[in-house]
C-alpha cells in the first residue's frame, strides 16, 4: 500500500469524523434549534402520522420535497443523507429482484413497495432534520417536558459531551497500536490480510479504552453525587428550574402556521 | 443498597453503583455503535454486509456485571450516541431496540454460570445475539406486511421478503455473532474478568465451577423476553405504519366513503397536535 493511498484514507476518515461531529454539534442558529422544543416535538409527532394518510404518489412526493428542503436548511450531514438514499434505493431494487427470482414481476413488486418506502423515507428525513438540527440540550428538555425520566435525559446530555472525547481517544489508541505493530508484509488478494490486521487492531484498541472509561464513569458519578444528582431526581423544583425558561413565541406560531399552509397546499390540488 | 446486584431480588433497585455501571456500559457501547456507524458498510436493502457492530463490547460487559441496568445501558448507548447525536433517530422505533436488546442480553447473561468454561461463554454470546436477531427478524417481516398494502396480490413479493430476512439473519449471525461476537469475546472476557469489577466497586462473579447453563435459566427473564416481543412489535408497527392508520386508510375504504373523507384524519391529527401542545404547556 503506497503512502499516498494511505494518506488519502486517513484524510477521508478524518473528514468523515468531522462531518459526523458537525452533525452532532453544529446546530446553533438552525430553524429547529430556535423553536420551542415542545412545539417541535408536536410538529414531529404530526409528521409521523401525516404520510400514512395518503397513497397518491404526487402528495407523497410533495411532502418528501418539503421535508427535504427543511433538512437542507438545517444543515444535515451529506454523509447521512447519502447513506439513507442508498439504503432506500437498494431496498426496493433488491426486494424486486428477489421477487423475480421467486417468479414474480419486477415492475409490479417495485410499484407495490414504492409508496411504503416513500412514507418511511419522509419520516426518516424528518427525524434526521429535527434531531440533528436540535441541540442536545433542547432535545433533553423536550423529552423532560413530556415526562420522560431524568436518567434518560441526563444520558443525552452526557453523551453529547462525551462523544467527541471518546472518539478522539479511540482514534489515538488505534494509531498508537498501529505504530507499535507491523502491518502485514504482503497484503494478499483484495488486501484481505491488511483488513484483517486493521480489524484486529481496532478490536484490541478497545481493551485500554475500557479501563479509561471505567475510571471516567466513576469520577462522573462521584461528581454528580457531590452536586446532589439523586436528590434532585425526586425534586420537582429542580425540574421546574430546568424547564422554566421555555416560552412559546411568535416564531413558533409562525412556523406551525407556515407548515400547515404548505402541507394544505401540497395536498389540496390532488384531493 | 445494591450489594451484589446479581441477586434476582434486586433487579430493579437503582443504587449509585448501578448508576456507575450504567454510565460505563452506555458510554462504551455507544462509542462502539458510533464507530461502526462510521466504518464502511454496505446496507444493500435489508442486508447488512461488511463490518457490523462490535457486539462483543456490550455483551462482555453485560456478562461481567450481570445486572438488568447493564443490559438496558446497551440499547441506551445506541439510542443516545448513534440515533440522537448522529441524527438517525426514528421515533417510536427506538422502543423496539430498548425492549429487545435489554431483555435478550439479560436473559443470556443469567444463563452464564461458569466463567471459566469457554464453551459456555461462546454459547451465551451466540444466544444473546441470536435471540435478539431472531425476534427482530419477525418484527421486520411483520412491519412490511402491515406497511405494504396489497402485499399478497403481488406474486413472489411475500416470499422474497421472507427469503431476504432469512438471509440477513444468517449473515448477521456469521458476521456480527461470530466474527465480531464470539471470537473477540473469548479473548476479552478472561482478560477483563476480575480486573474491571473491583474498579466499579463490585465483586467479580465466580459462578460455580462446572455448573450447567440450565441452572441459570430464569422463568422471569424468559417471560420478560416473551413480553418484550409483542410490545416491540407494537411500537415498531406504530412507527412504520402510522398507528394502524395505514390499514384503515386503504384505497377501497376511500372508494366506499368518498374522497372528501380525507379531511377527517387531517383534523384528527391537528386535534392531537393541539392537545399535545396544551399538555406540554401545562406541564411546565
Amino acid at each position: 500500500m503506497s503512502y499516498q493511498e494511505e494518506f488519502r484514507n486517513a484524510l477521508s476518515i478524518e473528514s468523515l469524523k468531522q462531518d459526523l461531529l458537525r452533525t452532532a454539534y453544529d446546530n446553533e442558529g438552525t430553524i429547529f434549534n430556535r423553536l420551542d422544543p415542545r412545539v417541535l416535538l408536536t410538529w414531529y409527532a404530526a409528521f409521523l402520522v401525516i404520510p400514512w394518510l395518503f397513497y397518491d404518489m404526487r402528495i407523497l412526493g410533495g411532502l418528501l420535497t418539503f421535508v427535504s428542503v427543511l433538512a437542507v436548511v438545517s444543515r444535515v450531514s451529506k454523509y447521512l443523507i447519502a447513506l439513507l438514499a442508498f439504503g432506500v434505493i437498494t431496498n426496493v431494487l433488491l426486494y424486486a429482484f428477489v421477487t423475480v427470482l421467486m417468479g414474480g414481476s419486477f415492475v409490479q413488486s417495485a410499484m407495490a413497495l414504492v409508496p411504503y418506502t416513500t412514507k418511511l423515507t419522509i419520516i426518516s428525513v424528518t427525524s434526521i432534520a429535527v434531531f440533528s438540527g436540535m441541540s442536545p440540550k433542547n432535545i433533553s428538555r423536550a423529552f423532560m417536558s413530556i415526562g420522560i425520566p431524568r436518567q434518560f435525559t441526563f444520558a443525552i446530555s452526557y453523551g453529547y459531551r462525551m462523544l467527541p472525547v471518546l472518539i478522539e481517544e479511540y482514534h489515538e489508541t488505534v494509531n498508537v497500536y498501529r505504530l507499535r505493530s507491523r502491518a502485514p508484509e504482503s497484503p494478499g488478494r483484495f488486501k484481505w490480510r491488511y483488513y484483517v490486521y486493521l480489524i484486529r487492531l481496532s478490536i484490541r484498541a478497545f481493551y485500554p479504552m475500557i479501563f479509561d472509561v471505567a475510571k471516567r464513569s466513576r469520577v462522573t458519578v462521584e461528581a454528580l453525587e457531590t452536586r446532589g444528582f439523586s436528590h434532585s431526581l425526586e425534586n420537582d423544583k429542580s425540574r421546574e428550574l430546568q424547564l422554566g425558561d421555555l416560552r412559546v413565541g411568535q416564531f413558533d406560531v409562525l412556523f406551525m402556521g407556515g407548515s400547515l399552509i404548505v402541507i394544505v397546499g401540497i395536498i389540496l390540488p390532488f384531493v | 443498597m445494591s450489594e451484589m446486584a446479581t441477586e434476582n431480588t434486586s433487579w430493579f433497585s437503582f443504587g449509585q453503583r448501578d448508576m456507575t455501571v450504567f454510565i460505563f456500559v452506555m458510554s462504551l457501547s455507544g462509542l462502539q455503535y458510533a464507530i461502526t456507524e462510521v466504518l464502511p458498510e454496505f446496507d444493500v436493502g435489508p442486508l447488512e454486509l461488511g463490518v457490523g457492530d462490535f457486539i462483543f463490547i456490550p455483551i462482555v460487559l453485560v456478562l461481567l456485571f450481570r445486572t438488568f441496568w447493564a443490559a438496558l445501558a446497551v440499547p441506551m448507548g445506541e439510542v443516545v450516541f448513534e440515533d440522537i447525536l448522529l441524527g438517525d433517530f426514528n421515533g417510536l422505533g427506538v422502543m423496539e431496540d430498548l425492549l429487545l436488546v435489554s431483555t435478550c442480553f439479560f436473559f443470556a447473561a443469567l444463563l452464564f454460570q461458569d466463567p471459566k468454561n469457554r464453551r459456555q461463554l461462546a454459547a451465551v454470546v451466540l444466544i444473546a445475539e441470536g435471540l435478539n436477531e431472531f425476534i427482530a427478524m419477525f418484527v421486520d417481516i411483520g412491519k412490511v406486511y402491515i406497511g405494504v398494502e396489497e402485499l399478497e396480490a403481488v406474486p413472489g413479493l411475500p416470499e422474497s421478503i421472507l427469503v431476504l430476512e432469512g438471509v440477513d439473519f444468517i449473515t448477521q449471525m456469521v458476521i456480527t455473532g461470530i466474527i465480531f461476537g464470539v471470537i473477540p469475546a473469548l479473548y476479552l472476557y478472561p482478560k477483563l474478568h476480575g480486573k474491571i469489577e473491583p474498579l466499579m466497586g463490585m465483586e467479580p462473579y465466580n459462578g460455580t465451577r462446572g455448573a450447567s447453563m440450565l441452572r441459570g435459566f430464569s422463568w422471569k427473564a424468559a417471560l420478560s423476553v416473551l413480553i418484550a416481543f409483542p410490545l416491540a412489535f407494537g411500537f415498531a408497527a406504530a412507527e412504520e405504519s402510522g398507528f394502524g392508520l395505514n390499514i384503515v386508510w386503504e384505497p377501497e375504504f376511500l372508494d366506499a366513503y368518498g374522497e372528501t373523507f380525507i379531511a377527517a384524519p387531517i383534523i384528527v391529527a391537528a386535534l392531537v397536535a393541539v392537545v399535545l401542545w396544551q399538555r406540554a404547556k401545562h406541564s411546565t
